[in-house]
C-alpha cells in the first residue's frame, strides 16, 4: 500500500486528478463557508451581470451569484456519484459474487437478466426509469445507480471466476471452510484493484449521467442547484451572459477530467497487465 | 457462420422478450391514474371511461401486455395516448434521422480519431503524442451536451448563428439536410472521438512492440506498409471493441443532441413522450432502440470474425 | 577475394535524455560467401543485437556509435552509412532474417500466402501467377508438403515448427546472399530442432546462402557453423574455426561455456556453472576486462587494462591477459635457454 501511494504521487497525472477532486469535495463540504450567498438567494437589482468582485462568477437570469450556484452544484453532483456508484456497485457485487461463486442456474438467470439491461443504451434507461418514478433527485440516484449495476456485476462475476481457479481456493474449499468465509476472506480482497478503477471511473459516469438528466430537465429539480440544470436554464440567454454558459460547463468538464485522470492513472498502477 | 448468425439472433429473443417485459412492468407500476395523467385533473369520469377503454388500462395488466406484444410482432405498436397516431409509423419517420445523425457522427470520430490516435502511437512520447493525447482525454471529458452549448454560444456570439429551425431530408435537398445536421454530428463525433483515439493509440503502441513487426521491416517492407497494412489492421480489432462500446453512447447522445437542436429525431420522441406521459410511444419507441442497439451489437461481433482470423464462430 | 559481410570495430551505445553508455564495443567479424557462421554467448551478451545492428533494426534508444558493416555483393555498400531507401532493399533481398519466436514472428490476421509473397511483391516484379508458383515451390523446399493448403491457412493455425519452416521460407524466397538466425530453434521442441537445422544446412548448400547463426547453445553451433565467434558482454572474448573452439579453446569464459556443456553430456553429479551473471551493460567494467569479475584466473592487470585480442595460434584469437603472460613467459624462456 505504501508502494502504491508512493507510485500514485510520483505519476503526476493522477496525482493532478486526485489533487483536483479533492478540490471538489471541499467545495462540497464547505459550501456554506466557501459560497458568499445562497444558491436561490436572487437579486433583483443584478440580473445577468458579469463577473464582478461582488459576484465572481456573474449572475443569472434571476440576479442568483453563480459561483454559489456551482458551489453548491458540487454538492449536488458528488451526492448523486457516490450514492449511485454506491447502488451501482454494491448492486453488482452482491450479484456478481453470487453469479461467479455458485455459477449454474442462478448464475444464468442472473446473467440474462444484466444482458436485457445491456440492451439499453445508459442514457436512456436511465430516462425511463425517471419516466417511470418522476424526476427528483432521490430517483436520478436510483436510476444511474441501476444503470451501473449490470457493469459491476460482470466486472464482479469475471473477476471472482478468474480468483475462483486459483489453488489456495479450492484447497480452503477443500477443506471445508464455509463459502460466505471463502467469498470474504480470499475473493474480495483479490477482485478490489479492478473494482476500485470501475468505480472511479463509474463516479465520473455517475456525474456526467446526473449532469445530462438534469440538463434534460429529468434529474434533479429546482431549487437544488445542478451543474447540467444550470446549463440548461440558461441557453435561452446565453448571447447576453455568456458566463451563464461557460462557468457551469467548465465545472461539469473540471470534475469528469479529473476523474478520469485519476481513473487512468489508477488503472495503469493496479492493472498488472497493462504495466510495460 | 450462417448457423452462428442464425444462432445469434435466436439468442436475441429471450433479450428482447426481457426488453419489453422490463419497459412495459416498470411502466405500469407508476403511481397513479395513468387515464387521470394523460387527460388532467379536470377531466371527466366518462371521458377517463372511454380512454381506459381504448387503449384497454382497465384490463388486466398480463392481458395488456400480450395484446401488446401480440401487436408488436405483427408490426403493430399500438397508437399514441395523446395523438392517436399509429406509433410505429412515427418511429419509423423519425428514426430516419437519428440514423442519419449517427452513422455521420460515427464518421466523423472515425475521422478524426483514428489518424490522430495512429499517429500518438507511432511518435510516442513526443509533443504531437502527448497533445493528442490531452485532446483525447478532454475529448472524454466533455459531455455532448456542454460541448453542444458552448459550441453554439461561440458560433453565435462570432456568426450571430441560431440552430436552424425545420428539417429537411437528405433526399429532399442533401445540401440543406447536410447544413443542419452537420453541427449536431460533429458535436456527437468529437464526443465519441476521444475513446476511440485513446484506443487507437494504445492499440497502435502495443502492437508495433510485437515480434512480427520486426519481421515485416526485415522484408524490407517501407514503413508506411508496416504502419498501415499491418499494425492498424491488427489495431482495428481492439478499435472496433470500443467502436461497439460507443454505439450506445452515441444512441443515448442523440436525444440530448437531437433536443439541443430540435431535430424531430427518435430521441426528441422518447424525450417528448417521456414529458408527456405517453405510454405507448414510451414503450414502443424504447423497444425500438434497444432493438436497433442489439442488432448492431451483433453486426459489430459478426465483424471481429471478419477482422480476426482467430476468433471461429461455432 | 572481400568477405560477404565485413563488420569492422563496431559500437553500439545506449542514449536516452538521462543516460548514456556503450553496449557494443569493437565486433569483428567476417562473413565469406557461402559460409556458416555462428555467434555465441549468454542472453545480454550482445549477440542479437549486433545481428540487428546489420539490418538496422537496432530499438530507437541504441545508436551505432561507430564502425563499419560492409556488404560486398555486386559493389560494396556500408550498411551503417546507408539511406533508409537503400537499407530497405537489402532487408529481404540481400540479408533475410528469422527471428526467434515463431509463433510471434508471423502476423495473427494475414494468411501464409500473404505473408509469404509480401516480401517478393517488395523486392520482385513477378506476375500474381509467378508469385504463387514460387510461394508454393518455397514451402515444397522446406519440407511443408500439403502447400496449397498452408499457403491458404494463417498462422494460428500451424504448429510451432511449421511456423519456423515457414518462416525459412520467407527468408530464402528472395534467394538472399546472408540468413541471420537468431535463436531460430530455441522456441521449438527439441525433436523439431534438430529438422530445422538440417533444413537450413540444406538449403544453404542448395541456394548458395551465407548464414550467421545467434544463439546460446554451442551444440547448435557445432550442427551447423564453420566459424565461431564467442560473446561476452558486449564484446568477442575468442574467435575462430568451430574445431579450434571445441578442441582448443583458449578463453578462460569459453572454457567455463564448454565445461558447462560438457558436464551435461557426462551426467556428472556437478553440474558446471560460471559463478556470477553477466553484467547489464550500465555495469559493464569501464577499464580492464569485463569477465574479470568471474574470471576464476582474474589477475590485478586484469582489473586495469583492457586485454588485446591476442592470436594464440594461426586463425584464432582470444581476448585475455593469461595468453599474453604466456607468450612472455615462453620468450623469457627461450631466451633464458638460448644465452
Amino acid at each position: 500500500m505504501k508502494d502504491f501511494t508512493q507510485r500514485l504521487i510520483e505519476d503526476k497525472v493522477g496525482l493532478i486528478g486526485f489533487i483536483g477532486i479533492f478540490i471538489v469535495v471541499l467545495l462540497a463540504i464547505f459550501a456554506p463557508l466557501i459560497a458568499p450567498y445562497e444558491p436561490d438567494e436572487m437579486f433583483t437589482n443584478h440580473v445577468m451581470e458579469g463577473p464582478s468582485s461582488q459576484f465572481l462568477f456573474g449572475t443569472d437570469e434571476f440576479g442568483r451569484d453563480i459561483f454559489s450556484r456551482i458551489v453548491y452544484g458540487a454538492q449536488v453532483s458528488l451526492q448523486v456519484g457516490l450514492i449511485a456508484v454506491s447502488i451501482g456497485a454494491i448492486g453488482g457485487l452482491i450479484f456478481g459474487l453470487i453469479s461467479g461463486y455458485f455459477q449454474g442456474k442462478l448464475d444464468q438467470v442472473i446473467m440474462r437478466i444484466m444482458d436485457v439491461f445491456f440492451a439499453f443504451p445508459d442514457i436512456l434507461l436511465a430516462l425511463t426509469i425517471v419516466a417511470v418514478l418522476g424526476p427528483s433527485l432521490t430517483n436520478t440516484m436510483i436510476a444511474i445507480g441501476i444503470v451501473f449495476m449490470p457493469v459491476f456485476t460482470r466486472l464482479v462475476r469475471s473477476a471472482v471466476m478468474t480468483v475462483k481457479e486459483n489453488e489456495y481456493i479450492t484447497n480452503a474449499q477443500a477443506i471445508g471452510v464455509r463459502p460466505s468465509m471463502i467469498i470474504i476472506k480470499h475473493i474480495i480482497p483479490n477482485i478490489m484493484a479492478p473494482f476500485i478503477v470501475q468505480i472511479t471511473l463509474a463516479l465520473s459516469g455517475a456525474i456526467l449521467t446526473e449532469a445530462a438528466l438534469s440538463f434534460l430537465g429529468l434529474g434533479v429539480q429546482p431549487p437544488d442547484p445542478s451543474w447540467g440544470m444550470m446549463l440548461n436554464d440558461a441557453r435561452a440567454y446565453m448571447e447576453f451572459g455568456p458566463w451563464t454558459i461557460l462557468f457551469p460547463a467548465a465545472a461539469i468538464v473540471f470534475t469528469i477530467f479529473c476523474f478520469n485522470l485519476l481513473g487512468d492513472s489508477l488503472r495503469d498502477l493496479l492493472d498488472p497487465k497493462l504495466k510495460q | 457462420m450462417y448457423a452462428y448468425i442464425i444462432r445469434r439472433l435466436l439468442m436475441l429473443i429471450p433479450v428482447l422478450f426481457g426488453v419489453s417485459v422490463v419497459i412495459f412492468f416498470t411502466l405500469r407500476i407508476i403511481p397513479g391514474d395513468v387515464a387521470q395523467t394523460i387527460l388532467g385533473t379536470d377531466a371527466t369520469e366518462d371521458a377517463l371511461a372511454q380512454l381506459r377503454k381504448d387503449f384497454g388500462l382497465d384490463q388486466p395488466v398480463m392481458k395488456q401486455y400480450f395484446s401488446w406484444m401480440g401487436g408488436v410482432l405483427v408490426g403493430d405498436f399500438g397508437e399514441s395516448m395523446r395523438t392517436g397516431r399509429d406509433v410505429l409509423p412515427d418511429i419509423l419517420n423519425r428514426f430516419k434521422i437519428t440514423f442519419e445523425l449517427a452513422i455521420l457522427s460515427a464518421i466523423i470520430s472515425w475521422i478524426i480519431a483514428i489518424p490522430l490516435g495512429v499517429i500518438a502511437g507511432i511518435k510516442r512520447n513526443s509533443k504531437t503524442d502527448f497533445t493528442v493525447r490531452i485532446i483525447s482525454l478532454l475529448g472524454v471529458s466533455i459531455p455532448n451536451f456542454a460541448l453542444a452549448t458552448v459550441l453554439i454560444l461561440v458560433l453565435a456570439l462570432t456568426f450571430s448563428y441560431s440552430p436552424p429551425v425545420g428539417y429537411v431530408g437528405f433526399f429532399e435537398d442533401p445540401i440543406k439536410n447536410l447544413q443542419i445536421l452537420i453541427l449536431p454530428a460533429i458535436v456527437l463525433g468529437t464526443a465519441m472521438a476521444g475513446a476511440v483515439m485513446r484506443m487507437t493509440r494504445s492499440s497502435i503502441l502495443e502492437i508495433l512492440r510485437q515480434d512480427f513487426v520486426r519481421t515485416i521491416r526485415a522484408k524490407g517492407a517501407k514503413e508506411r506498409l508496416v504502419i498501415f497494412n499491418h499494425a492498424l489492421r491488427n489495431a482495428m480489432i481492439p478499435i472496433l471493441t470500443i467502436i461497439g462500446m460507443q454505439i450506445g453512447v452515441l444512441l443515448g447522445g442523440t436525444v440530448i443532441i437531437e433536443q439541443i437542436f430540435s431535430l424531430p429525431g427518435l430521441g426528441q420522441l422518447v424525450l417528448t413522450s417521456i414529458n408527456q406521459r405517453d405510454f405507448t410511444v414510451i414503450q414502443g419507441a424504447v423497444l425500438f432502440i434497444a432493438f436497433v442497439f442489439v442488432m448492431i451489437n451483433l453486426l459489430v461481433d459478426l465483424l471481429y470474425s471478419y477482422l480476426d482470423p482467430r476468433i471461429t464462430y461455432k | 577475394m572481400k568477405p560477404l559481410l565485413d563488420i569492422n570495430r563496431l559500437n553500439i551505445d545506449y542514449q536516452s535524455n538521462k543516460k548514456e553508455f556503450n553496449i557494443i564495443k569493437d565486433i569483428n567479424i567476417q562473413i565469406d560467401e557461402k559460409m556458416k557462421y555462428g555467434i555465441v554467448g549468454e542472453s545480454g551478451s550482445g549477440k542479437s543485437l549486433t545481428s540487428l545492428a546489420i539490418l538496422n533494426l537496432l530499438p530507437d534508444a541504441l545508436k551505432v556509435d561507430q564502425g563499419h558493416i560492409k556488404l560486398n555483393t555486386d559493389s560494396t555498400k556500408d550498411l551503417i552509412t546507408l539511406s533508409k531507401k537503400e537499407m530497405r532493399k537489402i532487408r529481404g533481398n540481400d540479408i533475410a532474417m528469422i527471428f526467434q519466436e515463431p509463433m510471434t514472428a508471423l502476423d495473427p490476421v494475414y494468411t501464409i500466402e500473404y505473408q509469404l509473397l509480401e516480401v517478393l511483391k517488395i523486392h520482385k516484379n513477378y506476375s500474381k501467377k509467378e508469385m504463387h508458383q514460387k510461394g508454393l515451390d518455397m514451402l515444397n523446399k522446406v519440407g511443408i508438403s500439403r502447400s496449397e493448403q498452408i499457403m491458404k491457412a494463417y498462422p494460428h493455425e500451424l504448429s510451432g515448427g511449421m511456423r519456423q519452416r515457414v518462416m525459412i521460407a520467407m527468408a530464402l524466397i528472395c534467394e538472399p546472399k546472408l540468413l541471420i538466425a537468431d535463436e531460430p530453434t530455441t522456441a521449438l521442441d527439441v525433436t523439431i530442432q534438430a529438422q530445422i537445422l538440417d533444413l537450413m544446412n540444406d538449403l544453404s548448400e542448395s541456394h548458395h546462402t551465407a548464414i550467421l547463426m545467434i544463439t546460446h547453445d554451442l551444440g547448435v553451433i557445432l550442427e551447423t557453423c564453420e566459424r565461431v565467434a564467442v560473446m561476452y558482454a558486449g564484446q568477442i572474448v575468442e574467435e575462430s574455426t568451430v574445431e579450434n573452439i571445441f578442441e582448443e579453446a583458449a578463453h578462460p569464459y569459453t572454457k567455463g561455456l564448454l565445461s558447462s556443456i560438457q558436464s551435461l553430456g557426462e551426467r556428472s553429479n556437478e553440474l558446471y556453472s560460471i559463478p556470477g551473471n553477466v553484467p547489464t551493460p550500465d555495469n559493464y567494467q569501464e577499464l580492464g576486462c569485463r569477465f574479470a569479475t568471474r574470471c576464476p584466473f582474474a589477475m590485478d592487470k586484469c582489473y586495469e587494462q583492457e586485454p588485446p585480442m591476442f592470436e594464440v595460434q594461426d586463425d584464432h584469437a582470444s581476448k585475455c591477459w593469461l595468453h599474453v603472460e604466456e607468450a612472455q613467459d615462453d620468450e623469457r624462456r627461450t631466451s633464458r635457454a638460448g644465452s
